[in-house]
């Protein structure tokens, strides 16, 4: 290099050093390090629960991956019985049984697939 | 050195440096797709290209920025500078899909054309914390392309060594619109310790040796010397220049390099004139003065490169009194022959 | 001696033959590079947010028939069973609005709202919420069976809410991530593509929450909300229950920008 691309490239750098070092320093103070933190499962994606005989509590621990969900309970023929409601989402749900129900399905209308099937 | 232009001048040494770059490239994006399709199964495919490639880049050009001032600080390294091009026009390939994928994933197919949805889809331009960051890429990616698109010795002869330096030391501007394109993007969105400690690791290193090389090569610079009467300066003992190789001072700002060929001396400018890589600290081959850079060659006693080159430099005129050698400051016309000094 | 043999090593790139200790060194410097490469490698591809399991039926098509209405923005309302329907949002290809592939339809029939259409698209789904992308107007037929009416929208509060406004195409599933500043000029062509802007925001429970958004008077926005895309802000404005999804109307020289980083998902 000759003598003036020498000199250059020393004041670029000392140049570069303190402007980027500067704007760094600026720009991580405003960065926030607490909202990255890997979100922790908890437990399965989907658990139901019965209780108290006629109340079937449905937790969505992530959102279902399709575009609809009715649940449905199993009567003691194990045919599909009355609609109970629609899952929306992650959440916790809660749905009333009949007297002969052994279980819960959720059925997604849209393409018309089972999603998941509990018996009690 | 090249009298046609191919494509690439093809020697062992380059296929082998070739060889590494790809194997890092590749391995490195095995190892991001791999492992983020383990880790982080529901990601999108464009979304791992765009990240795989983008920080690939990035750390390439770290390798490329630390190569200069390592050499500078320690010859040995001066192999790696000698196909550093490639590395550079690999570094502009991964850069370039980073940014295609970013581009026809975030701007086209809409009512905007793509480049003008670059400058106008984000207006805080007055923000730090909200700037556009796709701005700053992009410019980093037009620096990238033209420096690798005049990546060749064609390039080099054409535009003169000075202007093509000029232009590819805007990799420096590049490099800081790069860090600044992921610290106000990326990182804003992905904060992790471990990738923002990478890029301040890096920052550090990079910054760090370039100004310590800067130091070291301002020291031989301000140099002064005595003037005899004449107004010839005395530079050093004849017995300080070891046969074959070359003892560098400064003349009138400019770098001069005195080699002792079979006892005889010879002073030359010290620039190459393919690079301006630093002559005095190559070696006389086969009776020809040596750049440690690329081995361009020239003759001692008339600063010319051997025939059919065309390359010349300055000579100088030399005088040795009692052991002492002593240099005429006023640069004779490149290629002027001056006889050698017997010591 | 062995100093002057070391520094007789010189390298020159066109000849074959290297030093030994020049050797050492470049094999000392290509496997520092090529480790510290991978283990920027492993850290960069490590310690990436986990990205949700949104989903976009890329090339698989779905036929969805239901009742046309707009609310104010065009939606399907399909049948689930005899008490349950899902408002399904339609939506263009790339990063445009459905008005322009229910431009010919639209010519067949007095008035689209409250028809009963057959759509062929790609659908989008995510956290109880669908979509649909109509690519073609050729896929979309009319019906002729009898429809219930679409309900009027029934008002619920006024509320201030803190969110992020994202293009929903985006969000609910074709990218991942589809908010934040790296999305954010995607989601500004969205949205001025005439997609319907929606407010994200995380309500006490930590459940996510979804506002279409609209003028004082529902009418859709497109145009004038593109500054406050991609980024935290206040909204404040009355709610109302669409059905499946809730609509606020705004004012949108009153949204605040928060100047922080997106946190949404």
């Amino acid at each position: 290099m000759i003598a003036s691309q020498r000199k250059a490239h020393k004041f670029i750098w000392l140049g570069l050093s303190i402007l980027i070092a500067a704007l760094l320093v600026l720009v991580i103070k405003d960065l926030d390090f607490s909202s990255s933190t890997l979100e922790t499962q908890k437990g399965l994606p989907f658990e139901a629960m019965r209780s108290e005989n006629s109340i079937v509590l449905v937790k969505l621990n992530e959102p279902l991956k399709t575009p609809s969900a009715l649940v449905y309970e199993i009567n003691a023929n194990k045919e599909l019985g009355a609609v109970l409601g629609e899952l929306n989402g992650k959440g916790e749900y809660k749905f009333t049984l009949s007297k002969n129900a052994v279980g819960i399905t959720v059925i997604d209308k849209i393409k018309n697939q089972k999603i998941y099937t509990t018996t009690f | 050195m090249g009298l046609d232009y191919k494509f690439v001048l093809w020697n062992k040494h380059k296929k082998t440096y070739d060889k590494f770059i790809a194997l890092g490239m590749v391995l490195y994006l095995i190892l991001f797709f791999v492992l983020t399709l383990v880790t982080n199964a529901e990601l999108t495919v464009e979304t791992i290209i765009i990240r795989a490639f983008g920080s690939l880049a990035i750390i390439v050009l770290h390798i490329i920025l630390i190569i200069g001032p390592l050499t500078r600080l320690n010859p040995k390294y001066l192999p790696i500078l000698y196909n550093r091009r490639h590395l550079g026009v690999s570094m502009f390939l991964a850069a370039l899909v980073h940014g295609l994928f970013s581009i026809i994933n975030f701007h086209t197919l809409g009512d905007k054309n793509p480049i003008v949805s670059i400058f106008t889809s984000n207006m805080d331009y007055g923000s730090l914390h909200n700037f556009p960051f796709q701005v700053l890429g992009f410019f980093a990616l037009l620096i990238l392309f033209v420096m690798a698109s005049t990546s060749h010795d064609f390039f080099l002869k054409n535009l003169s060594p000075k202007i093509w330096k000029q232009l590819h030391m805007l990799v420096y501007l590049a490099y800081a619109l790069v860090i600044l394109h992921v610290f106000l993007g990326a990182f804003q969105q992905e904060t992790s310790l471990f990738t923002i400690g990478i890029l301040i690791l890096g920052f550090l290193m990079i910054s760090g040796l370039h100004v310590i090389a800067a130091f070291k090569e301002g020291k031989i610079d301000s140099a002064k010397g005595e003037l005899d009467s004449n107004g010839w300066l005395k530079v050093c003992y004849t017995d300080e220049i070891e046969e074959s190789r070359a003892k560098i001072f400064t003349v009138k700002n400019e770098r001069v390099a005195i080699f002792k060929n079979e006892d005889k001396l010879s002073a030359i400018h010290n620039v190459c004139k393919h690079q301006g890589g630093p002559l005095g600290e190559g070696k006389i081959v086969d009776g020809c003065i040596t750049c440690p850079w690329h081995g361009y060659q020239y003759l001692p006693h008339n600063g010319q490169s051997p025939p059919p080159f065309t390359e010349k430099v300055n000579t100088y005129e030399l005088k040795v009194l009692e052991g002492i050698v002593y240099i005429n400051p006023d640069a004779m016309a490149e290629g002027t022959e001056v006889a050698p000094i017997v010591c | 001696m062995l100093e002057m043999e070391e520094k007789e090593e010189f390298y020159i790139g066109y000849l074959d033959e290297v030093g030994e200790k020049t050797k050492k060194t470049l094999k000392r410097f290509v496997f520092t590079a090529l480790g510290l490469l991978l283990v920027c490698g492993f850290l960069f591809s490590f310690f990436q947010n986990p990205a949700v399991n949104s989903s976009f039926d890329f090339n698989n098509p779905t036929k969805v028939s239901g009742v046309y209405h707009e609310s104010p923005y065009p939606m399907l309302r399909v049948k689930l069973a005899d008490d349950a329907y899902k408002d399904i949002l339609l939506l263009g290809f790339g990063k445009f609005g459905p008005n322009k592939y229910l431009k010919e339809i639209k010519k067949e029939t007095s008035s689209l709202v409250g028809k009963g259409l057959t759509i062929e698209g790609q659908l989008i789904y995510y956290n109880g919420k669908t979509l649909l992308e109509i690519d073609d107007s050729q896929k979309i037929t009319l019906s002729n069976s009898k429809m219930q009416p679409i309900t009027a929208a029934t008002q619920l509060d006024t509320k201030e809410l803190e969110g992020e406004i994202v293009d929903p195409k985006c969000y609910f599933g074709v990218m991942k991530p589809g908010y934040g500043k790296i999305h954010r000029s995607c989601a500004a062509l969205c949205i001025s593509g005439g997609m319907p802007p929606v407010l994200v925001s995380v309500n006490e429970n930590g459940m996510e929450e979804y506002f279409l958004l609209t003028n004082l008077k529902g009418n859709p926005i497109h145009q004038d909300i593109l500054p406050y895309i991609g980024q935290p802000s206040m909204l404040t404005g009355k709610v109302f229950d669409l059905g499946d999804w809730k609509e606020m109307r705004i004012d949108v020289a009153q949204i605040r920008k928060l100047n922080r980083e997106s946190s949404i998902y």
